[in-house]
């Protein structure tokens, strides 16, 4: 093996699972911050290239997309157009509704998003990665992005930070099994856990009292209850189905997201934490 | 592997990290994503040994645990072992084929998911494999064995590294 720079397979595989097992060791119950500084680098490093990578696969990645895909975009583009035709029938109802909102809001003291400031990030990709749900956006610290801060669109919650980078931050998806957020519903009065259950998957409800009545299509909505991670009135999903099993303790409920979470483009991050118990 | 080669490599991994980061990550089946870095670590223990698979699988399992919020180490762990594994090939007496790359990869690919899902097991953390590790074993498992076939042409290229020429150290190799 002359010419060669490696040398001893199994000395060199002793050391490197040394080396992982001694990181895991460390990061298991807590990050320490030269490791998250040193993620932030590897993040910073690696998203340059990806986007020059993607600026070049871009156009082929469309033009194959577009070409599969191209009855699907028709029909969607249709159901759009008809979409925003009754949005805006809808608008003009909902400005009565939204002053008496205002006036109720301010007579409780409750703090709904209105008063919170947001930063618009643009998704520069999805996480490729199984371990979880999430997607990177092209806002960070230098954008006074913190994690923790609540992601949403317009249609409904989207996540929230969990990495912040110098120019990037990821964001948790609510379809990540890890992702848990206190639910209230609006017709019924109970409130639920929203927890994720993978790519594609609808959220599940959990802690719902049985007998709990619940359309299908009712829009649930952040709790904000104390020590929530969320504020208040940020709508998650749609019910789309309930029901009480034999002898359940807990009521089945699962949701489908509001916010198109496959399928992101610009999301809101909102500059808001938790207020410290 | 010569000096050459080696100072080839960092920019290598650093283009495939930032394929894996492109378009790429969009692509899901049935919810599972193509783990484009345990392949390229496949691919790397293939074609250039054991010990080459293992570093590398090392490397990309750093920059694919510095994108996620699982304990660090535990992509590295996983990818080098596999790295490792499918660079054995070259200590064993069999010929060089694309059947056997193919069969390698598609046993590494599983092998490697079923080792991360238990790894994360252990230390208590629900990922999306928890829910569909099948699926995940069988996609993986797949997808490992067609990036294997496709991207191999293109590391023999770049790595200079003839067709039908197995890593240098192959059943020579000792401590």
């Amino acid at each position: 093996m002359s010419g060669s720079i490696f040398r001893r397979p199994r000395i060199t595989l002793v050391l490197l699972i040394l080396v992982s097992v001694s990181m895991i060791s460390v990061t298991y119950k807590r990050v320490p911050p030269f490791v998250n500084s040193a993620r932030g680098y590897v993040r910073d490093l690696v998203t340059p290239i990806r986007q020059g990578v993607t600026a070049v696969f871009n156009p082929v990645y469309n033009v194959v997309s577009g070409a599969f895909n191209y009855s699907n975009l028709k029909s969607q583009n249709l159901k759009l157009e008809q979409e925003i035709a009754a949005l805006k029938g809808g608008a003009l109802s909902n400005a009565y509704a939204q002053s008496e909102l205002a006036t109720l809001s301010k007579e409780l003291h409750i703090t709904y998003l209105k008063g919170i400031a947001t930063t618009t990030a643009q998704v520069i990709s999805y996480t490729p990665s199984n371990l979880q749900v999430s997607i990177e956006v092209d806002k960070g610290k230098s954008s006074g992005v913190q994690v923790g801060n609540p992601v949403v669109t317009g249609l409904g919650l989207v996540g929230r930070v969990i990495q912040v980078a110098n120019f990037s931050s990821t964001v948790l998806l609510i379809t990540d099994p890890n992702f848990a957020a206190g639910v209230r519903f609006t017709k019924a009065s109970g409130v639920g856990l929203a927890v994720g259950e993978g790519n594609s998957n609808p959220l599940n409800v959990q802690l719902v009292d049985p007998g709990t009545v619940l359309s299908k299509g009712e829009v649930v909505y952040t709790s904000g209850l104390s020590g929530e991670i969320y504020p208040a009135g940020i709508p998650v999903g749609k019910v789309v189905a309930a029901y009480t099993p034999p002898g359940g303790l807990q009521e089945q409920v699962t949701l489908k997201p509001l916010a198109p979470v496959g399928n992101l483009q610009f999301v809101d991050v909102l500059k808001w934490l938790p207020p410290k118990p | 592997m010569t000096r050459l080669r080696y100072l080839k490599l960092p920019l290598i991994l650093l283009a495939i990290s930032a394929l894996e980061r492109s378009q790429l990550g969009t692509l899901t089946i049935q919810g599972i994503h193509p783990d484009i870095l345990l392949a390229a670590s496949i691919s790397f223990g293939l074609l250039e040994g054991r010990e080459v698979g293992a570093v590398v699988g090392f490397v990309l399992g750093i920059v694919a645990d510095s994108f996620a919020q699982t304990p660090f180490g535990v992509s590295s762990l996983v990818y080098l072992a596999v790295g490792y594994g499918a660079g054995l090939i070259e200590v064993t007496s069999m010929p060089e084929s694309k059947f056997a790359d193919l069969v390698v990869s598609l046993i590494g690919g599983a092998v490697g998911v079923a080792f991360l899902d238990g790894i994360l097991k252990i230390l208590g953390i629900t990922t999306v494999l928890s829910n569909n590790l099948v699926v995940a074993v069988t996609v993986t498992s797949l997808t490992s064995g067609i990036f294997t076939l496709v991207i191999a042409p293109i590391l023999r290229f770049l790595m200079n590294i003839g067709e039908g020429e197995r890593p240098p150290s192959r059943r020579s190799a000792g401590i």
